[in-house]
């Protein structure tokens, strides 16, 4: 954070100090012989320029440093005062850059200066701009104009100049159109360094025009330069860097200068920006980006500058452009997928965390949980990053040193390692877009003349590429499939299904959701497909479905889980020696552990299962029978049609054309597709197929997209597990471009993962996405995929999206409410409604239960955060909206119970989810609320479940009890159970020994059995985990045992139990009526047994014994009585056992 | 067996409680041919089933022998369900409620099966067994010949169940007597509603629960002192089963100091599950957080397993509440429990409703605080 702090410093150093700084680096750059003469002159030209046309600006350096500013820096400050100068600080950037451009040869600035004044007609710029920009000022118009205008791609030679003179740019490098007529000048950037890279790639256009150009084509051998924001951690180094040509460190932020007026991002509009400016360079994004207070009370509406026609869209989606009208004033914020999103319309990628790629870490003020940036992973790895870095290197650049005259020696620079790769950290939205803002001017002023003027149209560029690139080059591996097709070389000469129209099975292949069938149907005109892709890989089959057309014709091609591929392969490869080596011991039996017979593929749809395994199957030089759902395939049509090839194996096939010598055995494979759709259609269909499975003499691949649901079950035991999962976006993305390509269709690779990603990477869906997009061409030149076209049909595309999240991500969202919508209008929180809306659709039926689960959460967090201001009013507010999503959550019940309850009203349903939204939205609160960890499966569901189950155990002992108990169920529960508790408790738990006569004859009387005794009694307590309730399971065994053996010695003829167990004989035959005498004889039996256990202590554990296998015997005979039948046999042992007792 | 049980009256004369009711049901039993449907309806333990009971011993002529019964049908769909029976000669006792959704068809079926058929044993007594029951009393006249069932808990019955039940009972009105059985007549539709003589079983006042108390420990041998015998028809919430269990359970605990007297201040025990419903209260007044509704649901969650009613949890979280609340917050309180138990009629999971009174109770406690502290 020093280091930081010290820059920031920096920043806001006064100009004096800043003018020191310049001064210093100014004299360093001197002692370059090549620098010198270029400077000057350089600075000559601005300044003049400026004061001639500036009255207002009495400092020439606030001039040239307005000049320097991007475009969108300009504009702003064209509304603010020219007081505002002041406030940026001079930097030492300027310095860099004109040490970039050392190389620059004098006379090429001689010949922009030159340029510069004959292309600035100062007025006739101010009038164009004043097209563009109503609301600038005059003066700063004039300046701008003279900047803009000069020469196209001479920005070095400019800065130079400028930084030589004041050195208080902050952008060194001027890209401007070069035309006066174009009326904006789209960028104008940030601190240059070298040229793009790009400019080399247009130098013809440039060329023509001026000088600079060429100039530029050489400056772009220095390498390219990275953008490094103000606050960059380089400048703790920096003086080692400062004078390194690959690094310029931007000394002041863009918005910084202005005082009112708009921020940066008011005026920021993605449709200036060069597309694909961001190409090759990756981001990572962290925390809440705010613009740093920049508050602007201006009255410019830079905004209407940027409402181009086409600009409605973006400025609805932009906050900062219709948020700014009425948000002058308040802290803006750049949505995170918003700032994704324009990286990603400039070509830029964005991941997820640090790498040793990442170029870019842009963080926020705060963290969305409201620590500080600095406490985020991501932040501490990139400063980590950087530290290693540094002490690395730092010694060699100490070494290099600066001589006396200031100047850096390049051969330290050269030995530097180099800084650039280093992530680099743009902090707020400032620099945000002055960071994109100098990529674009960078990248335009490689562009065309044309282009540059074209730029509000994006597109124009990527059509131009897809002209430029031919369809000719067919890049190896997509186009490849297309070129060898197996199918028509392998299959036809073997295959003889694939000819003989007699062929039973040629039925099933020709199912037209067989890709495969397809392709053998080819063979028969092999030329048109196959020779043509060779010959021209853009094909003419118009018609043929780009998902067949591109499908991999090898393995190799298949895009991801390459284990699973290979393992498939050597399990084919095996299947032979391992089953049907006749010299082994033949295993038919397919175990839990393998070996296996056979292999069963799983995972999602479009991912290349079936394709994997056709493929895999050719390759291994096997003959493939399919079945898919198209057959039938109950039990009998699977043993009819495969009956006799699983049975057998090895089957001779001439081939039929050609000569009719013996052809080796054909080896062959069964593919049975789609196995969990076999249905009730195909009774009995997996029961055969593992019947197939255990007989077959040929390895049967199974084919299923949900490997868990029931009907597999019983399948998987059979099979080698193989599971598939979804490629990741680039793979996929990596194949669509190629694809497109092919096709003559330029696709962003941004563009193609996105669309990856909407298509939940289902390559077959993407592909079919892609031709959908190739149909729409424009100008009749190709047509083309660009990431912002993707996005601005943004809204189709979400309403997948929503439907395809999982139930949780689904809950998560409805749960947390408006979050990130602070600040966004109304079509945004609008959107964000309806997709919250939608989300409750994913599942309805368990949707509301699993936000009941969750929201509670959600309330504690936003409860948790009032708590911690410590206002008491804020906590009530809090509780106070938890009531709110209670009460909401309360009214969804009703609602469901209208709907699900008797009258079935249907109807209700959009209700319902508006509801479950009106939960989310009270439990998180205005601003949003945050759901920590995973979402939580509905806890109704199971608390239900043993609910119910309590209640049927409840119904059971009521039934026991009932005609001695008036009470209904829970009147039961609720008074007699706890007494009855109580009660044998009471017998059981008695301090002189468990009362057990007393306590069976109470069970007696309300026909309760043992079992609800010890364990369902036991179920209906309520106890706080502290307590120290008795159980009944907690009588000691002892106990327990007497009390089975005396409970077991009588019958118990309650007519409950005995309509449930049938009629127990034992001593006792009678019941309640004449119970005396015999209960009498009973207590002494009882009394004799309990004697003898006290008295004898040996005795007892052989009683124990005997009294176990008596229970077995009782138990076994239970089973064998009839109701009606009593057996004396029982009454004999008992007595037996008695009597050996006794 | 519990004293409850034990001293259950089972003539009509024996019942001690609500005299003017006790006398209509004799002289109704006193013309059994002319015994209507009737609908008895009251809170839980005002003694319906006592005198349903009672009722039909009268209007039989004798002491019912019951027995437990069983029958098994198969559903429309397929599925076959059993329902407990408790029968004798003369009627039929069920509870459709227990089969839950397919209610409907034991009223279809069963119901209308029983009734369809006469009691056999009223036949054959009109037949050939006149002369014994002659012989019996003189009113063998007019012995009924119809049967009677009797529907527990019909208040639990769905629509469709209610519905199939009314025509049935016009059908075989001749050859079946329904007497029916709930707690809540409101939830019995209307047209049910209005083929029965709607009897009102209140709940006994406190000093005649208190003189029933007196008489069982009298029974028992026990001296109950007037005190505690008033303090626990008061804690039974007038609720007779409740009193009397109470006194049981009072009785179990203090058996092995005071033996046959039990003392007249003493501290009824609580229930589990009421004990469990009063920490629960204490645990809210203690604290109002999400996170505290969270453990509260926890425990609704189990109170809800233990199947205790929705109703009963929401009416004793309140009763619990209330002695600690300032008046002014009162009455709010109650009006949102008012709230929220009409919710819970109205829906089928309780647990939301339950939730949102807890909520609303920590936002008004809260707020309370706030004003009388903050």
């Amino acid at each position: 954070m020093d280091i930081r702090n010290f820059f920031g410093a920096g920043k806001k150093a006064s100009p004096t100090t800043s003018a020191a700084a310049s001064s210093s680096s100014a004299t360093k750059k001197k002692p370059t012989p090549a620098e010198t003469p270029r400077e000057t002159k350089s600075k000559k030209e601005p300044t003049d320029s400026t004061k001639a046309v500036d009255p207002n600006g009495g400092d020439s350096p606030k001039k040239s440093t307005k000049g320097t500013m991007s475009m969108e820096e300009r504009r702003r400050l064209l509304c603010e005062s020219s007081d505002d100068d002041t406030d940026m600080e001079v930097t030492s950037k300027s310095v860099a850059v004109s040490k970039m451009k050392e190389t620059t040869s004098p006379r090429k600035r001689k010949g922009t200066a030159p340029d510069y004044n004959d292309k600035s007609p100062a007025k006739s710029k101010i009038e164009k701009r004043r097209k563009v920009i109503e609301e600038a000022e005059d003066d700063f118009d004039e300046d701008d104009d003279g900047n803009d205008g000069r020469n196209d791609d001479d920005d070095d030679d400019f800065n130079a100049g400028e930084d030589t003179e004041d050195e208080s740019d902050d952008f060194d490098e001027v890209v401007e159109d070069p035309k006066p007529k174009s009326k904006k000048r789209v960028s104008v950037e940030s601190p240059g360094r070298s040229p793009p890279k790009k400019r080399t790639a247009a130098p013809v256009a440039t060329s023509k025009k001026s000088p600079p150009a060429a100039k530029k084509s050489k400056v772009a051998e220095v390498g390219i330069p990275k953008y490094h924001p103000p606050s960059s951690c380089l400048l703790s180094v920096l003086p080692f860097l400062k004078n390194d040509p690959n690094i310029s460190i931007q000394q002041s932020v863009p918005k910084l200068p202005m005082k009112e007026g708009k921020s940066l991002a008011d005026s920021f509009s993605i449709d200036y920006m060069t597309p694909m400016c961001l190409e090759g360079l990756t981001f990572v994004f962290t925390g809440v980006l705010t613009t740093n207070a920049a508050k602007a009370a201006a009255t410019n509406a830079a905004v209407a500058i940027h409402s181009p026609s086409k600009g409605e869209y973006y400025q609805n989606r932009n906050a900062y452009t219709t948020s700014t009208m009425d948000g002058i004033g308040s802290n803006e914020e750049l949505s995170r997928d918003l700032a994704i999103d324009i990286v990603k319309m400039l070509g830029g990628r964005v991941t997820g965390g640090i790498s040793g790629k990442t170029d870019y870490l842009v963080v926020g003020s705060i963290l969305e949980d409201g620590r500080g940036v600095e406490e985020g992973s991501k932040y501490r790895k990139a400063i980590e990053m950087y530290e290693t870095w540094r002490q690395k290197h730092s010694e060699d650049y100490s070494g290099g040193g600066v001589d006396e005259d200031g100047k850096k020696k390049r051969k330290s620079v050269k030995k530097a390692p180099d800084p650039n790769s280093l992530v680099e950290i743009i902090t707020g939205v400032d620099e945000f877009y002055g960071l994109i803002t100098f990529y674009s001017d960078r990248k335009k002023g490689a562009l065309p003349l044309e282009e540059q003027v074209k730029l509000e149209t994006p597109q124009v560029t990527v059509k131009k590429e897809a002209l430029a690139q031919p369809n000719v080059e067919p890049s190896a591996a997509t186009v490849a499939p297309a070129v060898k097709n197996p199918y028509a070389n392998q299959k036809k000469p073997v295959n003889p299904y694939a000819k003989t129209p007699t062929n039973p099975y040629a039925k099933s292949k020709a199912s037209p959701s067989n890709p495969y069938s397809k392709k053998s149907l080819d063979t028969p005109s092999p030329s048109n497909k196959k020779q043509s892709l060779e010959t021209k890989p853009v094909t003419h089959q118009i018609n043929a479905l780009w998902a067949d057309k591109y499908a991999p014709s090898n393995s190799r091609e298949i895009l991801g889980n390459g284990d699973s591929v290979n393992k498939l392969f050597t399990w084919l490869r095996n299947w032979e020696q391992q089953f049907n080596d006749p010299r082994r011991k033949p295993k038919s039996i397919s175990g839990p552990n393998g070996p296996w017979k056979a292999a069963l593929l799983s995972g999602p749809p479009g991912i290349g299962k079936t394709t994997t395994a056709t493929l895999v199957a050719k390759e291994s030089d096997r003959d493939v029978i399919e079945l898919n759902a198209s057959d039938a395939r109950s039990k009998k049509a699977l043993t009819e049609a495969l009956g006799d090839l699983s049975g057998t194996h090895g089957l001779n096939f001439g081939k039929a054309g050609t000569n009719k010598t013996k052809v080796p055995a054909q080896k062959r494979c069964v593919i049975m597709d789609e196995v969990d759709g076999m249905g009730a259609g195909d009774r009995s269909g997996i029961s055969e197929l593992i019947q197939m499975i255990k007989k077959s003499k040929v390895p049967i691949i199974c084919i299923c997209n949900d490997r868990s649901s029931q009907k597999m079950k019983s399948l998987v035991q059979y099979c080698m597990d193989l599971r598939y999962r979804r490629p990741t976006k680039n793979i996929i993305a990596k194949r669509a471009v190629e694809v497109g390509k092919l096709e003559g269709m330029v696709i962003e690779p941004n563009a193609a993962e996105a669309m990856s990603e909407s298509c939940g990477n289902d390559i077959r869906q993407v592909l079919n996405c892609l031709q959908m997009w190739s149909s729409k061409k424009t100008d009749n030149k190709g047509s083309s995929l660009t990431f912002k076209e993707l996005r601005e049909r943004q809204n189709d595309i979400n309403k997948d999206e929503v439907l395809r999240v999982s139930m949780f991500d689904a809950a998560k969202l409805i749960v947390e409410g408006s979050r990130g919508l602070v600040n966004s209008d109304s079509k945004t929180v609008t959107s964000s409604l309806i997709k919250r809306s939608d989300a409750f659709f994913i599942d309805y039926m368990l949707m509301g239960l699993n936000i009941h689960q969750n929201y509670l959460k959600v309330c504690l967090g936003q409860f948790n955060n009032a708590k911690l201001k410590g206002d008491e009013e804020t906590e009530l507010q809090a509780l106070n909206d938890m009531h709110d999503a209670t009460m909401a959550m309360s009214d969804f019940g009703m609602c469901e119970e209208q709907l699900r309850g008797a009258d079935q009203n249907w109807s209700l349903l959009p209700l319902c989810s508006i509801l479950a939204v009106k939960v989310g939205h009270h439990a998180g609160g205005p601003n949003g609320g945050f759901l920590p960890g995973y979402p939580e499966f509905a806890g109704w569901l199971g608390k239900n479940s043993s609910r119910n189950k309590k209640i049927r155990l409840l119904q059971e002992l009521r039934h026991h009890m009932n005609y001695k108990v008036s009470a209904d169920a829970p009147e039961l529960r609720m008074n007699y159970l706890p007494v009855i508790r109580q009660q044998f408790q009471e017998l059981l738990f008695a301090k002189d020994g468990a009362k057990v006569t007393e306590a069976i004859d109470l069970m007696d009387q309300y026909g309760l059995d043992r079992d609800d005794l010890f364990e369902n009694l036991d179920e209906f307590i309520l106890t706080v985990p502290d307590s120290k309730e008795k159980k009944f399971s907690d009588l000691d065994s002892k106990a327990k045992a007497a009390f089975t053996r005396a409970y077991n010695q009588t019958s118990h003829k309650s007519e409950a139990l005995v309509a449930e167990q049938g009629i127990k004989s034992g001593r006792r035959k009678n019941v309640v009526s004449s119970s005396e005498m015999v209960e009498a004889g009973e207590l002494d039996v009882v009394d004799d047994d309990m004697a003898a256990g006290e008295d004898v202590e040996e005795e007892e554990s052989a009683e124990e014994d005997v009294e176990a296998l008596r229970e077995m015997f009782m138990k076994k005979k239970k089973k064998a009585e009839s109701k009606a039948t009593k057996t004396k046999g029982q009454n004999g042992s008992s007595a037996g056992v008695r009597g050996k007792k006794k | 067996m519990l004293w409850v049980d034990k001293h259950r009256p089972i003539r009509l004369s024996q019942l001690s409680t609500l005299a003017p009711l006790t006398s209509r049901l004799t002289s109704l039993s006193a013309s059994p041919q002319t015994l209507p449907h009737l609908l008895f309806y009251g809170p839980p333990g005002a003694g319906k089933k006592t005198r349903i009971a009672a009722l039909l011993n009268a209007v039989f002529g004798r002491e019912l022998k019951l027995r437990l019964d069983k029958r098994v049908f198969t559903t429309p769909a397929g599925r076959s369900v059993e329902i407990n029976l408790v029968t004798s000669n003369y009627h039929v006792e069920m509870c459709p409620g227990d089969c839950g959704l397919n209610d409907r068809f034991v009223v279809q079926d069963v119901i209308k099966e029983m009734a369809s058929s006469k009691n056999i044993v009223a036949f054959g007594n009109g037949a050939g067994g006149a002369a014994e029951n002659a012989g019996e009393d003189g009113e063998s006249a007019n012995r009924p010949t119809y049967k009677a069932v009797v529907l527990l808990e019909v208040d639990k019955l769905t629509r469709p169940a209610q519905a199939a039940l009314r025509r049935t009972m016009e059908k075989y009105s001749s050859s079946c007597r329904l007497i029916l059985c709930c707690n809540n007549p409101s939830k019995v539709i209307e047209p049910v509603r209005s083929r029965c003589l709607g009897i009102r079983v209140s709940a006994p006042g406190v000093d005649e629960i208190a003189s029933v108390l007196k008489t069982v420990a009298r029974k028992e041998s026990i001296s109950l002192p007037d005190e505690l015998a008033i303090s626990l028809a008061r804690t039974s919430n007038r609720n007779l089963r409740r009193a009397l269990l109470m006194l049981e359970s009072c009785h179990v605990t203090c058996r092995d100091d005071s033996g046959k007297s039990l003392p007249a201040q003493m501290d009824i025990p609580k229930t589990d599950w009421e004990r469990y419903i009063s920490q629960l209260a204490s645990g809210i007044v203690r604290e109002q957080s999400p996170k505290q509704l969270m453990a509260a649901r926890e425990r609704l969650y189990e109170l809800l397993i233990n199947c205790i009613p929705a109703q009963v949890i929401l009416k004793t979280l309140v009763m619990e509440l209330l002695p600690t609340l300032d008046d002014s917050i009162k009455a709010d309180v109650v009006m949102w429990a008012a709230f929220y138990e009409h919710r819970i009629s109205l829906g089928s999971k309780e647990i939301f409703h339950l939730e949102a009174f807890i909520a609303k109770f920590m936002a008004i406690y809260k707020k309370y605080i706030n004003d009388v502290f903050g």
